[in-house]
């Protein structure tokens, strides 16, 4: 599955990351109590962007959304006569689903692009705390600082930004209009005077929609009428996105927000979300109803769930705990490792090869025997375990190294996710793939066409509201027909140096304070670190071009030398 | 009809897509098809961005403007250290004629040099240059 990208599955949260140095990693963390440097920066970016993917399905919503599929996936092969309700469900699933994808990848990129430190010690709980535990020597504001900085003077994720410039404004993959949407939720509030942490923003619209007990109670209610859930949801979505843009206590609210949260407790502060505690107790009474009908429906139907599964209804049933416990754990890296009958350690490659690494021995002991070594971190940040699995699956807790505010450990779930995950993943894809194959064919039907089809189009129209909500009134209608069409290209003109030194200033503008958003010294930091065959007065030429292009400042705009980078 | 060759490269990011756009159109004074591709992620996935893969359809008459301006994207590549397992790949027909990593290009010498073994790559030809003097 997706082999160059790293990913996150939202049912199994699951999180796949491509590129780390897997051995590497291990050295680095075996000895960093004696090393000063920080670890692979390589993978932070795509570390934050994962891990904010998988921080949002680690919720309410999160949680309801992984039990529908699971439903969708058993029982609409095995039991075609419920055809109306896996259809209902199935729309009902697409249509939240379609609507929170780029918000989804506005917050990723958002860790991605635009963290800042802002306490003096990391708060565990948000993706900068597990990032911080994972590559990081300490907890406290210098080695985040360091840790982001280098991040952000990297290459690599000058790269990631420029391109995100240069992507479509579509929907189904979500990254510029939820991008584009989501730093206009910052901007709306920075307008009001509150000039919102990032850390805080982020951690409150993961509540603010994966929280909202409200979607979970259109989703699981007694409406059978899969147009009307579906419409339900989206005029939800729309109401809590223009909620964002027009509230005028919203400042407020965040800060308690912020205050109230702690990553431990499964209730969010209502009131601060906008939402009330009754609705939060009936959406937690429907999540438990739903899954009591699917060990119910599973028991009762079992012979036809089995007969079309291939699997025994037990063994389905235990889908739901292993999804449970997988779903609160992220495995960072993984090696296979041999410990010798004198106890030496060696890694063993890819072509089987075996290369002596005494320092692995600083995890803990083992006996003789093949393993794959894993350093699991949990969904909070709340620490990072090492654990060994022998040939025979027997997983061995080894260390873990905890948060600073955090006296949270190794579980019984996660040996217990260490033990099936890889078997977890590996029967939800052939359970999408069955689904795709069969059950597809049970519910589809034109009605079903035709409403995917206009899901997919209202949460374009959705969005592109979101992406233009500072653009001019009488500017609207053009500011949205070229973002549908031809997204932010004009304002380039074909000129990468251009997107190279925008994409530099809005991350040095979010990274070095001390900057102030001064366009020349912006534009100078960004020639020092990414643009250093060329001279200033062509980068500021170039800026002025786009500035000038961008009569909608959806980029940036330029005030008495101030530079307001708003993408 | 003679089909023309058809160039892909992979793992690019959009940026780099569009540098290498702008070196083909800067010596052909027109703009030249490239079409995109990203690797799909299954439904219910989300992931990172991912890297692109850059198809080129070409005529035998542009090759040697081809090999000019890949040589100049990939020289200007070769100072940012891209670490990742880039290829550079020919194919007509669907039949692969050469499949190179970019990285091993970055190693033979910029201008003259980089471009004629580029030009002999864009024709479909492998192995030793018949001109090389090693």
């Amino acid at each position: 599955m997706a082999g160059s990208r790293s990913w996150t599955d939202a049912t199994t949260n699951n999180v796949v990351f491509r590129g780390l140095d897997a051995p590497a990693y291990f050295r680095w963390l075996s000895k960093r109590d004696q090393d000063d440097s920080l670890g692979d920066s390589h993978l932070l970016g795509s570390f934050l962007h994962e891990f904010a993917h998988h921080w949002c399905n680690r919720t309410l919503l999160g949680a309801t959304l992984a039990l529908f599929e699971l439903r969708l996936a058993v029982f609409a092969p095995s039991l075609p006569d419920g055809r109306t309700v896996w259809s209902r469900d199935y729309l009902a699933h697409q249509s939240i689903m379609s609507l929170l994808r780029p918000v989804s990848e506005g917050l990723a990129q958002m860790a991605e692009f635009d963290l800042t430190h802002i306490d003096r010690n990391a708060r565990t709980g948000t993706p900068l705390a597990a990032a911080t535990l994972c590559f990081g020597l300490g907890a406290d504001d210098v080695f985040r600082h360091s840790m982001l900085q280098r991040l952000r003077h990297s290459d690599d994720l000058l790269r990631r930004k420029a391109s995100l410039y240069l992507k479509k404004f579509d929907v189904e993959e979500g990254y510029l209009p939820g991008y584009m949407s989501v730093k206009n939720y910052a901007w709306t509030l920075i307008g009001r005077g509150y000039n919102v942490p990032i850390e805080y923003l982020l951690t409150y619209i993961r509540s603010y929609f994966w929280d909202d007990p409200v979607f979970v109670n259109i989703l699981v209610s007694e409406n059978m009428n899969g147009a009307e859930v579906s419409k339900q949801l989206f005029d939800r979505f729309r109401n809590r996105m223009h909620n964002l843009f027009a509230a005028p206590d919203l400042p407020e609210r965040v800060k308690a927000f912020w205050e109230k949260w702690h990553w431990d407790s499964p209730r969010p502060p209502a009131f601060e979300i906008y939402c009330t505690d009754d609705e939060l107790t009936l959406a937690f009474n429907r999540i438990g109803l739903l899954e009591h009908h699917y060990r119910s429906l599973l028991h009762d139907k079992s012979g036809a769930v089995e007969s079309a599964m291939c699997m025994t209804a037990d063994a389905v049933e235990r889908l739901l705990d292993n999804i449970d416990d997988n779903r609160r754990y992220v495995t960072l890296a993984s090696v296979h490792i041999r410990v010798s009958v004198d106890g030496n350690f060696s890694l063993i490659d890819g072509d089987g090869q075996e290369h002596p690494s005494p320092e692995l021995s600083a995890f803990g002991s083992l006996a003789p025997n093949c393993y794959e070594l894993v350093a699991v971190v949990s969904t909070f940040g709340s620490f990072l375990g090492i654990l060994a699995v022998d040939q025979n699956g027997e997983v061995f807790a080894l260390t873990e190294i905890q948060a600073a505010d955090s006296d949270d450990g190794i579980r019984e779930s996660t040996i217990r996710y260490v033990k099936n995950r890889r078997a977890l993943q590996d029967t939800f894809d052939k359970l999408r793939r069955q689904f795709d194959d069969v059950g597809m064919n049970i519910i589809r039907s034109k009605v079903l066409d035709t409403i995917s089809a206009k899901i997919r189009q209202t949460a374009g129209n959705i969005y592109e509201i979101a992406a233009t909500a500072r653009v001019q009134v009488d500017r609207l209608s053009d500011a949205r027909t070229t973002l549908r069409t031809q997204a932010l290209m004009p304002l380039f003109a074909k000129d990468t140096v251009a997107v190279r030194l925008v994409a530099g200033i809005s991350m040095l503008a979010g990274t070095d304070q001390v900057l102030e958003h001064l366009t020349m010294a912006l534009v100078n930091f960004a020639q020092f670190y990414y643009l250093q065959d060329f001279e200033v007065a062509d980068l500021r030429k170039r800026l002025d071009d786009v500035i000038s292009r961008d009569r909608d400042a959806l980029l940036l705009r330029e005030v008495d030398g101030t530079l307001f980078c708003f993408l | 009809m003679d089909k023309g060759f058809e160039l892909i490269i992979s793992d690019m990011s959009e940026i780099e897509a569009l540098e290498l756009r702008n070196e083909i159109e800067k010596r052909t004074g027109s703009e030249f098809p490239v079409e995109l591709s990203s690797e799909p992620l299954p439904r219910n996935v989300a992931g990172d961005p991912g890297l692109l893969c850059a198809l080129l359809p070409y005529a035998a008459q542009a090759i040697p403007v081809l090999a000019a301006a890949l040589a100049a994207w990939i020289t200007a590549r070769r100072k940012e250290k891209v670490a990742r397992a880039r290829k550079l790949v020919i194919t007509r027909d669907g039949i692969t004629y050469v499949d190179v990593k970019i990285s091993d290009l970055e190693r033979e010498a910029a201008g003259k040099p980089l471009e004629g073994v580029l030009q002999r790559i864009l024709k479909g030809e492998t192995g030793p240059d018949p001109n090389s003097t090693d």
